[in-house]
């Protein structure tokens, strides 16, 4: 069981929105969407190989 | 039964943790829940393992035909694995792409499912000239 990645993903969106806050309220609204957007990429590229293990799993398991 | 606990507990800590993340990014809770339910979901599969190698013992001792038991449990994969993507699709706010997504599983198994019922006319038909 890997409920290590779960705590990543939340510490990683904790970061994000605290990174997002502190620089759309010193007025870098633009750095403030691109950390976000890099955070939601980071994100989504530990999560999509966990996707294509679930798919493989089913995939053998149910004989496809 | 312990990785069952194990299991229905990470989805609690999962669930709070993207009701924390919820105010501040949605996106990235919706990315937790998708982990959440891949974890889960990966758990669950270890739980059908020993069910699907019990049907084809059963299969085994009944003579059947494993092409046709094949389709039957291709079919549940399809069911499970569109349920879970339309459920994720719903939970973002994407109830049509979700909907889409059952579509899609339907018309797989409709897809699948066409040996069996040329096998089905085709014993009609027998039965027809016999008679």
């Amino acid at each position: 069981m890997e409920i290590d990645l779960i705590f990543k993903i939340a510490a990683i969106g904790i970061i994000v929105s605290i990174l997002n806050q502190v620089l759309s309220r010193s007025g870098r609204e633009e750095q403030a969407t691109m950390t976000t957007l890099a955070g939601l990429v980071v994100v989504l590229m530990m999560l999509a190989q966990k996707i294509a293990d679930l798919f493989d799993l089913v995939k053998e398991l149910f004989q496809f | 039964m312990e990785l069952f606990m194990k299991a229905a507990g990470a989805a609690l800590i999962a669930s709070v943790l993207g009701l924390a993340l919820s105010k501040q990014s949605k996106d990235m809770q919706i990315l937790l829940v998708i982990a959440g339910c891949c974890m889960v979901a990966g758990i669950a599969a270890t739980f059908l393992r020993p069910v699907l190698e019990l049907l084809g013992q059963l299969q085994a001792m009944g003579n059947l035909n494993s092409e046709l038991t094949g389709i039957l449990i291709r079919a549940a994969g399809i069911g499970l694995v569109s349920e879970l993507a339309c459920m994720i699709c719903t939970d973002s706010g994407n109830a049509s792409l979700g909907k889409t997504v059952q579509l899609l599983g339907s018309a797989a198994v409709l897809y699948l499912a066409i040996p069996v019922f040329r096998g089905l006319i085709e014993l009609i038909q027998g039965i027809l000239e016999g008679v």
